[in-house]
């Protein structure tokens, strides 16, 4: 597993007219191969404004980001990026909400008509192929926005809070799903959120960042004890609340700084 | 409302008391709405044909129900009625389908470009807000008693306003759905015809069913000060002339084909709505 993403002395700043805002401040970080990466932070840390930088939608106003060695403008990788709602258009079937970003991107095939079809069934959308986004569940909804992002190919997914608009007890199955869809597909991810819980229960390495302007306050990697690990079963591992209580007490002493 | 109504039509059958005791208020609330609309038109006509036989109101001055029908089924015997209304519709259907394509286009290019949107916006507030009438006398010097003088009235009614709905439209949708074609890797090309403008159908009809009125209120503008023929121009000429009776008779023809024109559009809109 060898370093796939590196953020590199990275600051941004946010302009009106009245002022400057600084949202992110000398942030240094890097994700492994296959790594599953959350990030945690207060509200308004510029968590997502580090998302859109790695997707290239903004660019840094110093410091570089680099994939496999090489400047993001110029490394040709992919980049997935699921936004905090599923955002599925409603004048779309399913199925064409999924063939959205291959149709931008002049990649649709016969050969990814088969492919969707096969993701479709694997997760369980298959019969609701022809049916309006509005017909599906909060969960399936998440389903198809995460099978939209992956028919891409891309070499990182960002998942910036993708769960925040769900119910918590969909929120649960969700995560389990999108994890075990992640991890099958052997995908790289890095995960925005502001629950503690649900960042110790999917990461395998978790960094806290500070309130604005975001910084890195603490790298902690994640291992907790559990026999066939999903996010739900992380979370009755021993170690889970220990993880828990540290990251929590590590935002409030951000907060009173 | 119409939805509405539907809902409990198909959900009547296996009720309880107190729903059909509420199902039944309901229904006998809309008939007595309607029976009052009816009732309405009916004591208006009645006692309009009434007052002008008992010479209350001067028959030649307000016309007549009956005066009118005669009217009506003499203009149609020699089909001029038929000629006059075939005009205005023609007249109002290529100012309507103008109105949509140039506002539409010009709305789509100020989307396109910000700064000519800033530029433009001051002069279109301005050009909305003017009383176009006051225009069309212009217009026929400058292009002369005709079509095109009822033509560009009718659509200089219009334009404007669909140009700053649509653009307003345009520009109010969700951030988030253009963020997403961007992280899929879309241009602003894309952002257009993935997303601006189907999310957009919905308020181009509803501007549709706007215009059609206003189409047809600038053909009348129009007639009155430029045309030949068309019901505008029989209103105009007929009260000059003191033949009452053609301005009556065109003024109802004008109802019945703004209402018309109007629920081609709502029909549409439902279809639509039903589609999604």
């Amino acid at each position: 597993m060898g370093e796939l993403l590196r953020i590199d002395h990275v600051s941004y700043n946010y302009h009106n007219l009245d002022s400057e805002t600084p949202a992110l401040d000398d942030v240094s970080l890097y994700v492994n191969e296959g790594e599953f990466l959350a990030i945690v932070g207060p509200s308004g840390c510029g968590k997502s404004t580090l998302l859109s930088l790695i997707a290239g939608l903004i660019t840094p106003d110093s410091g570089d980001i680099y994939i496999n060695g090489k400047d993001i403008k110029s490394s040709g990788k992919n980049i997935g990026y699921m936004l905090q709602k599923d955002h599925l258009l409603e004048w779309r079937s399913t199925l064409r909400n999924l063939t959205l970003g291959l149709e931008i991107q002049h990649k649709l095939t016969d050969q990814s008509y088969m492919l969707i079809n096969d993701m479709l069934t694997t997760y369980g959308l298959i019969t609701f192929k022809n049916a309006k986004p509005s017909e599906l569940s909060g969960g399936m909804r998440q389903r198809a926005a995460l099978i939209r992002t992956l028919l891409l190919e891309p070499d990182i997914l960002l998942l910036d809070e993708p769960f925040s608009a769900l119910d918590y007890q969909t929120r649960i199955e969700v995560s389990d799903d999108i994890w075990s869809i992640i991890r099958n597909e052997k995908k790289t991810a890095i995960l925005i959120t502001h629950d503690i819980s649900e960042a110790v229960s999917m990461a395998d390495r978790i960094i806290v960042l500070s309130h604005r302007p975001g910084t890195v306050k603490r790298v902690i990697p994640i291992h907790l004890t559990v026999e066939d690990k999903t996010p739900f079963r992380s979370r009755s591992a021993p170690e889970f609340k220990d993880y828990f209580n540290l990251i929590w007490k590590e935002l409030n002493r951000n907060e009173e700084e | 409302m119409r939805k509405n109504k539907n809902k409990l039509v198909s959900t009547e059958f296996a009720l309880s008391a107190s729903h059909e005791a509420f199902v039944k208020k309901h229904m006998k609330k809309m008939r007595i709405i309607r029976t009052y609309q009816i009732l309405i038109i009916t004591l208006f006509i009645v006692l309009w044909e009434l007052a002008t036989r008992g010479k209350i109101i001067n028959s030649f001055i307000f016309s007549s129900p009956s005066r009118v029908i005669k009217t009506f089924i003499n203009m149609a015997s020699d089909g001029s009625v038929f000629y006059h209304i075939g005009i205005t519709l023609m007249e109002t259907f290529i100012s309507f389908a103008l109105v949509i394509i140039i506002g539409f286009l010009i709305a789509t290019l100020l989307w396109w470009n910000d700064s000519i949107a800033k530029v433009l916006e001051p002069y279109l507030v301005v050009l909305n807000s003017l009383p176009k009438s006051a225009l069309a006398p212009v217009f026929i010097v400058w292009l002369g008693n005709n079509v095109k003088t009822i033509i560009v009235a009718a659509i200089s009614v219009a334009v404007f306003g669909t140009i700053i709905t649509l653009y307003t439209d345009f520009s109010t949708v969700e951030e988030d759905k253009v963020k997403l074609i961007r992280t899929l890797g879309g241009n602003k090309k894309d952002i257009l015809f993935k997303v601006i403008i189907p999310s957009n159908i919905p308020s181009l009809i509803s501007v549709m069913k706007v215009n059609i009125g206003l189409s047809l209120v600038g053909v009348i503008i129009g007639e009155f000060l430029a045309a030949k023929a068309g019901l505008g121009y029989l209103i105009i000429y007929g009260s000059q002339v003191f033949k009452l009776d053609w301005v009556i008779m065109s003024i109802v023809i004008l109802c019945i084909m703004a209402t018309v024109l109007y629920q081609l559009l709502a029909i549409l809109e439902k279809k639509y709505t039903h589609k999604a």
